[in-house]
């Protein structure tokens, strides 16, 4: 392992918190992002033993996308719901969200249900770009595909975001 | 090439400044004489900015990160804190009799920076552990608690 690694403890330790904000804003409730937090750590560590350092969040929002990407083809391929129903509560074991208290809090609700609709590369794009911070060129890395696909996603994703707030 | 022929993703790439000095010069001339482009930028800009500007979602209070353990040399995922499938609990229960590194992690959420002293949830683990097999007759059971507790140096 290469100097500059940090042990899983250390990652978990030190980027739980991140892995949990990114996966909630993919998923949009407490207990699957739970879950995607877990398996994303089980990941990081088979990875750690070739990580090459470098941007370790941009490393790790890269394992948690493709963990719930990963999730979400594997339940349409045996979907015990329909896709469908866990999109409209926000997960399988519904939404987590407490209850509004004010207005911001009101628009971050109305905003991640809204993100929770959205086509999950779409919503990966967008949820990279403005939630964790990654440039086009990292996501573009991240995600395998080319920048000019990132762009198309990154757009369409928020102009269904404003359809879905208006 | 003509302004119009500027797609309308061009103009998150120009929010977010992903657009080089030439394109950055034609999507100003078409927004200068195009109330319809700007309409849509000021949409996207405030959709942008409202998800930048959402609060980090904090994880739960004593929420566990892991354990993990290996299984037949494969890292498996143990979520000692809900039961879901018989295939979980199997693994579960392998791996608490051949668990290689097991390491529970709880988070400090209020002060995530400044906690080196981390306590994992043991207890809470050992007993939603025990409970979630006692139904299932699972002799392994008795050998709770899964994780290893872990005590973290500082930086």
């Amino acid at each position: 392992v290469p100097d500059g690694t940090p042990t899983w403890e250390e990652v978990a330790r030190d980027h739980g918190r991140f892995l949990y904000g990114v996966a909630y804003r993919l998923v949009g409730n407490d207990a699957d992002a739970q879950d995607l937090v877990q398996e994303a750590l089980v990941r990081v560590r088979r990875g750690l033993e070739t990580y090459t350092p470098g941007s370790l969040e941009g490393w790790l929002a890269r394992i948690v996308t493709n963990v719930f990407l990963d999730e979400k083809r594997r339940r349409r391929r045996r979907p015990s719901v329909p896709v469908d129903d866990l999109e409209r509560v926000g997960g399988s074991r519904g939404v987590h969200a407490p209850a509004p208290e004010d207005a911001s809090e009101e628009l971050s609700s109305e905003l991640q249900r809204a993100l929770a609709g959205l086509p999950e590369d779409f919503r990966v794009a967008v949820v990279l770009c403005d939630v964790v911070g990654l440039s086009y060129d990292e996501i573009s890395v991240s995600q395998g595909i080319p920048v000019g696909t990132v762009r198309s996603r990154i757009h369409r994703g928020r102009r269904l975001l404003r359809e879905a707030l208006s | 090439v003509s302004r119009r022929d500027l797609p309308d993703d061009a103009l998150s790439a120009y929010l977010d400044g992903e657009c080089d000095a030439e394109e950055r010069t034609r999507i100003e001339a078409r927004l200068a004489d195009d109330a319809q482009w700007r309409a849509e930028l000021d949409g996207i800009r405030t959709v942008r900015d409202a998800l930048r500007a959402l609060s980090w979602p904090e994880p739960p209070t004593g929420f566990v990160a892991g354990p993990a353990g290996e299984v037949g040399g494969e890292v498996v995922a143990i979520d000692a804190r809900r039961t879901r499938t018989r295939r979980a609990r199997r693994a579960r229960s392998v791996a608490a009799v051949g668990v290689a590194a097991s390491i529970a992690v709880a988070f400090a959420v209020a002060t995530p920076s400044s906690s080196n002293d981390v306590a994992p949830q043991l207890a809470t683990m050992s007993d939603q552990h025990a409970s979630a097999n006692a139904a299932s007759a699972d002799p392994i059971s008795s050998l709770a608690p899964v994780g290893v507790p872990v005590t973290f140096s500082g930086p």
